[in-house]
């Protein structure tokens, strides 16, 4: 972390210290210099003055001692004493003056307090000094210290003819001395704090003046820098326009006409970049305007960019997909806009992962109604892809969104879905109608168009009153339909709706009920009778539809290869039958046994006659439980005799509810497994010594396994014992009484007594049955049955 | 690569076709099937394979729930949607952590859905 500091601040505080420190150098220096020479000084001083007042003492005693002489020799006592005191009374340095004799007898003690001389006692000195000077052979001195100074004894002896008569001493005290060199001292102080002191203030002064003088000068040398920076600072904000003028005679002056350039062909380049990315951005939009196809892009926290092609705006109906939100765009419920959120970051984890197509299954919208004129209720269908945009670095920045107009190819889907959903009722339209006898068809066709007539008749009757009430209102007559007039047309109408049921024909089936609908509500006094009048008028003319629809599909199958049928009354051809069988017939010939064989099938019946009730009743069951079925007759042309079943009946019904009800799934789960509508088979064969009645169906067929887990619930198996049963022995565990693996007890099928009364029948008529089922495949049940007492070569 | 699956389905017929495919055609042991989420997190627990497909309509607990609380106990489980269900729930599975889907119908006579599905099952050991 560097903190600024100005190139200026910088020059002056460099230079600040530059001069202070040089300054404080010299000071030191010269301080030091000063200190030593005085101090020199001071002790040349001092060894001058010492060695004057040495020289001044050992001259004085000198002296003394020798001018002593001639006194001493003559012991002239009072001519030596005048002479020190006087000696000491002239001179203020020396403190004292004595004179002793050999003996260290003092004649004379001057000094300062003792002017006059005159010892005290006349005892020898005894005092180291006076030892010291009683022992001298020559001048001598000796220096020592008082509390006052110091003081140097100069001692002589006074010697005559060699010998020596006393000693002549002088004390000098050093206190002058020292006072001149304490003087000296303290000039030689003076002297050097004076120098101090100017040098201190010549420092200051130049420190003042250097600052005045750097600061301009740094001022001066580092505006124009600022400026440049200044310059650059709006520059590097992107602003390239503004012109670096800075005119300077040294290298900033270079640097800021350099930088000029420099700005100048910045300023070219980015403004030749930015024509070029206007360019671009320009042909991007060319492009995206001519797709025919809405696209726009999102980013991954879903909001839309700026970019999209003209097209999105009218597909998703908005005046500028950019300033909208997704949700707008895609028409979010809450729902879906959470979902889609929940979508977004399930591509940004595992969009590495996951092929795309699987991921993008996963948005919540993949196509959108939009209503386009409210009041038409007009809708338009735009389907919604998503694509995968990549940055440069290769990772997913963005997702594109495309929106298709898909309103022409829907309605067009719609429409082959009710194509081909009537197509599919018409196929099923036509099996019905082949699969019923041509007799059966003309009476329902005759029943249904006379009650129609009946409906219709009435219902115009009753349209033509009510209006002709309203015409004279007020002064009308109250018409009320009767609940007795409503009950005979809802009679017709329901009976129309049951037969057309049990044929099949759903469309019918279906028109009779809303019909039925509607004449409850003319029931009701409340209701605005001409209105419901007016549904029921339309919904007949449905029926008609359907019942015109039916005309024609029997004009097509039965049309063509039309018989020629005779009525006689059956009581005349069982006569014949009987009278033919009364024909003795062991020696017959050829011809006589034929004539016996027709005569014998006169009553014979079409194998769909005679299942025609377990048709019914499949469908009906179907129509119950909401099952998809078709059932089919193998060979359901040939002639059979009328009893050919008759004794398997209630196995029959029990078998076919039970592959209705347990065999056929219902339809979403047979979606879910692909299959299409569910199939019931049932044929029969007939052989020389037995007759064959298969019943099959392509449903869920049989789970064993289940069955095995009851019989072992009921305590009927153990676990052991299940585990070695054989494929024939699992098939007769369906014959147990009370094992039924239905789910649910319906109340068609399912409290598992059925299977073993079948068996049970089936053995009582020396038959048998056989399963055969595949889980998730169908089931079939084998019927073998001996022949009839009837003759069956045909 | 350990190819070990449990199939979990409440149609037993489906749980046929889809094993027979695994076996036979994707080279997997099928180490057992279940009916339910209860079944799926149980036998996950147990034999923990290398990957588990779950139907989500099933009775007791659901393909959903089963899904999260195998994740929460093993976030490093392969799970496999096989469902006939569209939409958000679907979405959310992935969310929960599922790592791929296949849809019913199973039609396994369409080269387009064997593709898919065989595609879906090798991206997770890729």
């Amino acid at each position: 972390m560097r903190t600024f500091v100005s190139i200026r601040t910088k020059l002056i505080s460099n230079t600040m210290i530059l001069i202070a420190v040089t300054f404080a150098l010299l000071l030191s220096v010269i301080t030091v210099t000063n200190i030593i020479s005085v101090n020199k000084n001071i002790d040349k001083s001092k060894r001058s003055i010492r060695n004057a007042l040495v020289a001044k003492g050992m001259t004085l005693a000198k002296n003394n001692s020798m001018a002593m002489r001639g006194m001493a020799e003559d012991n002239a006592f009072s001519a030596i004493q005048p002479l020190v005191s006087s000696t000491v009374a002239e001179d203020a340095d020396i403190v004292y003056g004595i004179y002793m004799n050999r003996a260290r007898i003092p004649w004379v003690v001057a000094s300062a307090e003792n002017p006059s001389g005159i010892p005290e006692n006349r005892d020898p000195r005894t005092d180291s000094l006076s030892q010291w000077a009683g022992g001298i052979d020559q001048l001598s001195l000796r220096e020592y210290r008082t509390n006052h100074s110091g003081i140097i004894e100069f001692a002589a002896p006074v010697i005559s003819d060699d010998e020596i008569l006393g000693f002549i001493r002088y004390g000098l005290s050093t206190r002058s001395m020292e006072q001149s060199i304490h003087d000296a001292q303290i000039d030689g102080k003076a002297t050097r704090n004076q120098a101090i002191f100017i040098i201190l203030s010549m420092g200051l002064l130049s420190l003042g003046i250097g600052y005045f003088v750097i600061k301009r000068l740094a001022t001066k040398i580092t505006q124009p820098i600022g400026a440049l920076v200044n310059s650059s600072k709006v520059i590097s904000e992107g602003n390239y326009d503004t012109i670096v003028t800075l005119e300077s005679n040294d290298e900033i002056g270079d640097l800021a006409s350099h930088f000029e350039t420099m700005r100048g062909t910045i300023q070219r380049y980015t403004n030749h970049l930015q024509e070029l990315i206007d360019e671009k951005m320009q042909q991007v939009n060319d492009i995206l305007d001519n797709i025919d196809q809405g696209l726009f892009t999102i980013n991954l926290d879903g909001s839309v960019n700026q970019e999209y092609s003209s097209r999105a705006n009218r597909i998703l109906r908005v005046k500028d997909v950019a300033s909208c939100k997704i949700k707008d765009l895609l028409r979010f419920d809450t729902k879906q806009e959470a979902s889609f959120y929940t979508w977004l970051k399930l591509v940004q984890k595992r969009h590495n992962q996951q092929r795309w197509p699987k991921l993008a299954k996963l948005a919540p919208v993949q196509e959108i109604e939009l209503i386009t004129k409210p009041d038409l209720a007009e809708l338009e269908y735009v389907s919604i892809s998503y694509q995968r945009i990549y940055d440069k670095s290769g990772n997913l920045a963005k997702i594109m969104v495309l929106a298709m107009d898909e309103t022409e190819k829907k309605l067009k889907d719609f429409q082959m879905a009710a194509e081909r959903l009537k197509h599919e009722n018409d196929v099923k339209l036509i099996l019905t109608i082949a699969n019923t006898p041509a007799e059966e068809i003309a009476e329902f066709t005759e029943d249904t168009s006379a009650r129609m007539l009946n409906i219709k008749r009435a219902i115009d009757t009753h349209i033509d009153s009510v209006s002709k009430q309203r015409d004279t209102f007020p002064n009308c007559i109250p018409y009320t339909i009767t609940n007795q007039a409503i009950d005979l047309i809802f009679r017709d109408i329901h009976t129309i709706k049951g037969n057309g049921g049990s044929y099949g024909f759903e469309m019918l089936s279906h028109f009779a009920h809303q019909t039925e609908s509607q004449l409850e509500k003319l029931r009701d006094p409340q209701e605005r009778r001409d209105d419901v009048l007016l549904v029921i008028k339309e919904l007949i003319f449905n029926m008609d539809g359907c019942i015109a629809d039916i005309h024609k599909k029997i004009q097509l199958i039965f049309g063509k290869d039309e018989e020629i049928t005779i009525r006689i009354p059956e009581i005349r051809i069982k006569s014949i039958i009987d009278i033919s069988n009364s024909i003795v017939s062991e020696n017959a010939d050829e011809n006589t046994a034929r004539l016996i064989a027709e005569c014998t099938m006169l009553c014979w019946k079409p194998l769909r006659t005679l299942v025609r009730k377990y048709q019914k009743l499949a469908l009906q069951v179907a129509r119950k439980l909401h099952r998809n079925i078709v059932f089919t007759v193998v060979n359901s042309q040939q002639l059979y005799p009328e009893d050919s079943v008759s004794d398997i009946d209630e196995i029959l019904i029990h078998l076919i509810r039970n592959a209705v009800d347990h065999g056929i799934e219902a339809p979403e789960v047979r979606e879910e497994l692909g299959k299409g509508v569910g199939r019931i088979q049932l044929s029969l064969s007939v052989s020389e010594t037995k007759r064959i009645i298969t019943i099959t169906d392509d449903g869920h067929g049989i789970d064993y396994e289940q069955l095995i887990e009851r019989c072992i619930d009921k305590n009927i198996l153990t676990p052991q014992a299940a585990s070695t049963l054989s494929a024939q022995e699992k098939q007769q565990l369906i014959f147990i009484s009370g094992i039924s693996t239905a789910n649910d007890v319906s109340q068609i099928s399912g409290r598992g007594v059925g299977m073993d009364i079948i068996n049970h029948k089936i053995t009582s008529l020396n038959g048998s049955i056989a399963i055969s089922s595949e889980l998730g495949k169908g089931s079939s049940f084998v019927l073998t049955l001996p022949l009839k007492s009837g003759i069956y070569s045909i | 690569m350990d190819k070990s699956v449990v199939i979990v389905d409440d149609s037993k017929f489906l749980i046929k076709q889809i094993v027979d495919f695994f076996q036979n055609k994707l080279g997997f042991t099928v180490l057992a099937t279940g009916t339910d989420g209860n079944d799926a997190v149980a036998l996950y627990k147990k034999h923990r394979p290398s990957l588990i497909t779950l139907d989500i309509t099933m009775p007791n607990k659901d393909g959903a729930t089963a899904l999260t609380d195998i994740i929460s106990e093993f976030p490093d489980a392969n799970i496999v949607m096989i469902s006939a269900v569209r939409g958000d729930a679907m979405l959310e599975c992935m969310s929960a952590g599922a790592k791929g889907y296949v849809e019913k119908p199973l039609k396994f006579s369409d080269s387009h859905f064997i593709d898919d599905f065989e595609e879906t099952i090798n991206d997770i050991f890729s």
